[in-house]
């Protein structure tokens, strides 16, 4: 069997004590950051990349993927005790979780999302293990019409299904792929908006621009604001944690039906585990006999949730690992460590790095287990960590921003990067516009420009290439749907203003 | 949505107690219109720039200041997009504060600045004692703790652990 070949080399690879320190470092981290409102996943993810240039492609992505399904853990504690989301990806578990911690009932509910997060995310693996081989095999084919399309369906989606009007999410991404365009042409040589600075030949830096945009942006919202109080701390312990023979009949069901709806929105580009919770949610709370007892401490209204957005976690590997596609700025971070360590992504990854695709996938497992053991017996430290003030940790999260950012090339243009794009990140924060999207621009602008032209070389400048191979039609029609519907969106919400104005 | 139904909130009208005359007339969505306008501003610029300094070349032969100029257009237009029904729509009030963002961004600044003249421990207290005013319970004593274990820290993983070729101190000058 093939596929039992693979999850040897991947168990050896994962198995190695150096990536399973990998590993353990960025799931613990993760969960540090998950737990603490104010760091998210992709601040983290960013700050961290510099670290790992010096490891070997395999470790560095073992633990940037680590701090990226650690954070979901993590964000639920955050939920459950505060009713601040540590993440996004886990504000509807504090719908019901909050409750729970108010009725004394904390560490139940910790234990069962822990249950529910693992079960997800084993179920998200599965799936990546069998559809992702496939997905690449069926992908060795595509030609840059096909990508050029798949990547502009990609963008379309994540701007245009976020919250809020689709064309400020389309702006954002259309000023990502303008700040990919700086730096060196690569068919001509040129020298794109440098300015005359050499500082720019290579482009912006994707890691400063990353850390500016979500680090700084995040620092600047939630420096010198009040400390949210906790419920529930004296509840908090292994002993309280046993749910009841009730919690247990009523769990597994929604654990499920949140691992599909995650896997299933995890793939998709610009959903994610962020939608994937919140669909799981409503699902669950519209089949409940008994819906009234959501919002109350519904066991269901944390299982669903949680499992749905560790399952999303993992799918959302299949397309950035098998097509080379991004659907998520975290997932656009991971693709830009590959292509710093000079790994060219796409559909011949699976072939060509074996070790890495399996090592990484079977990594997962452990770092899942890692996960559950971390998050059981040590909840109460995770706890814990929630008393430490913001005011303490700010200014040290700044300076390894900076140091971090320098680290990169010894370079201190990169650190007026940092600032620059912290400024522009804090006035999109103003003015409403939501700065994920930019990030996914900025990474798949340059790709998309290279897809585009080949196209066009190909077909002597005639756009019916893209409408001419039948994948590629397909997926133009999608994107032209989307486009529709955004417009519909658009539309209807204006008309329902004006009904409930007039009314 | 903060405090609602409080006597107080009862006397202020909120966005669906308006009419249409309000929504019309007074209380355009500032926060799109600027939006927009920005991203107009900056997709114009953007277009003329690539156009002017990049040659565009043809579908066939496309030029290195084609992309870009397209994305500029693209930027135009969806600015446009942007503004056209915020113009008709009550929208939040625009909030911004100056004060910490000024910090926070200061703060960063104050290390670039340093690094390239004194070296990195001393940007490091600068980053830490400029940020520091952005809240009133970090005193000038707990910053400098801070900033001092920072260093220790930074020094042990950076340049004892990473190898880093970064001076900590640079008074060369």
């Amino acid at each position: 069997m093939d596929i039992l070949a693979n999850v040897g080399l991947g168990l050896q690879t994962a198995l190695e004590p150096t990536n399973l320190f990998y590993c353990f470092v960025g799931v613990a981290l993760g969960t540090i950051v998950g737990v603490i409102p104010g760091v998210g996943p992709l601040a983290a993810i960013a700050m961290l990349i510099p670290l790992t240039f010096y490891l070997d492609p395999t470790a560095a992505l073992i633990m940037l993927s680590g701090i990226w399904y650690g954070t979901t853990y993590g964000g639920s504690t955050a939920s459950i005790l505060l009713n601040v989301p540590g993440t996004t990806s886990a504000a509807v578990t504090a719908l019901d979780g909050y409750p729970m911690a108010q009725q004394g009932r904390a560490s139940v509910a910790l234990f069962m999302t822990a249950v529910a997060s693992f079960a997800g995310g084993s179920i998200g693996i599965l799936v990546m293990m069998f559809f992702a081989p496939l997905i690449a095999q069926y992908a060795l084919n595509f030609g840059p019409a096909e990508y050029f399309s798949l990547m502009l369906l990609g963008l379309v989606a994540a701007s245009s299904l976020s919250d809020g009007p689709p064309a400020k999410g389309l702006a954002v991404v259309a000023l990502g792929v303008a700040f990919g365009c700086i730096g060196t042409d690569i068919y001509s040589g040129a020298e794109r908006f440098t300015f005359d600075t050499l500082n720019l030949t290579d482009g912006l830096n994707l890691i400063a621009l990353a850390i500016g945009l979500f680090g700084i942006a995040e620092i600047i919202s939630s420096a010198g604001r009040k400390e949210p109080t906790m419920v529930g701390k004296e509840s908090v312990r292994m002993r309280a944690m046993i749910p009841t023979q009730d919690d247990r009949r009523r769990s597994w069901a929604p654990v499920l039906r949140g691992a599909g709806f995650g896997s299933f929105f995890g793939t998709l580009p610009g959903t994610g585990p962020s939608i994937a919770s919140f669909v799981a949610y409503a699902f669950e709370k519209r089949v409940s006999k008994t819906p009234e007892r959501f919002g109350k401490g519904a066991i269901e209204g944390i299982m669903a949730p949680e499992s749905a957005n560790n399952a999303a976690d993992q799918t959302s590997f299949i397309p950035t690992l098998a097509l080379g596609i991004p659907g998520s700025a975290t997932m656009a971070l991971m693709l830009g460590v590959l292509i710093i360590h000079g790994i060219q992504p796409g559909p011949t990854l699976m072939d060509r790095e074996p070790e890495l695709f399996w090592g990484l996938v079977m990594s997962f497992w452990i770092g899942n287990v890692l996960l559950l053991i971390l998050n059981i017996p040590l909840v109460g430290l995770w706890a814990r960590l929630l008393l430490v003030p913001y005011y303490i940790l700010y200014p040290a999260v700044l300076v390894f921003i900076c140091i971090g950012t320098l680290s990169v090339q010894q370079n201190v243009f990169h650190v007026w990067t940092v600032a620059f794009f912290g400024l522009l990140g804090y006035l999109m924060r103003v003015l409403g516009f939501s700065a994920a999207p930019l990030l996914l621009g900025f990474v798949l602008g340059p790709m998309m420009e290279e897809h585009f032209r080949r196209a066009m070389l190909i077909s002597a400048g005639d756009f019916g290439l893209f409408f001419d191979r039948p994948i590629s039609a397909v997926v133009m029609s999608l994107t032209g749907l989307l486009l529709l519907h955004a417009m519909y969106r658009t539309v209807r919400a204006r008309m329902k203003r004006k009904a409930s104005a007039a009314g | 949505m903060s405090g609602a139904g409080t006597p107080v909130d009862r006397f202020v009208p909120d966005r669906r107690g308006e009419t249409f005359w309000d929504a019309a007339m007074n209380k355009p969505n500032w926060q799109d219109i600027w939006g927009g306008a920005l991203v107009i501003a900056f997709g114009i610029f953007f277009a003329w720039y690539a156009q002017d300094t990049l040659s565009l070349g043809s579908l066939r032969r496309m030029g290195a200041g084609a992309f870009p100029f397209a994305v500029g257009i693209v930027l135009v237009i969806l600015g446009v997009l942007i503004i056209i029904p915020a113009l008709r729509r009550p929208g939040p009030k625009l909030d911004f504060a100056i004060r910490t963002p000024l910090i926070i961004l200061a703060a960063v600044c104050a290390f670039a600045l340093c690094v390239p003249r004194f070296g990195v421990v001393p940007a490091i207290f600068a980053t830490v004692f400029v940020s520091s005013l952005a809240d009133p319970r970090l005193t000038a004593l707990f910053s400098f703790l801070v900033a001092a274990s920072l260093s220790v820290g930074i020094w042990l993983l950076f340049v004892q652990g990473l190898n880093l070729p970064i001076p900590m101190f640079d008074w060369s000058w």
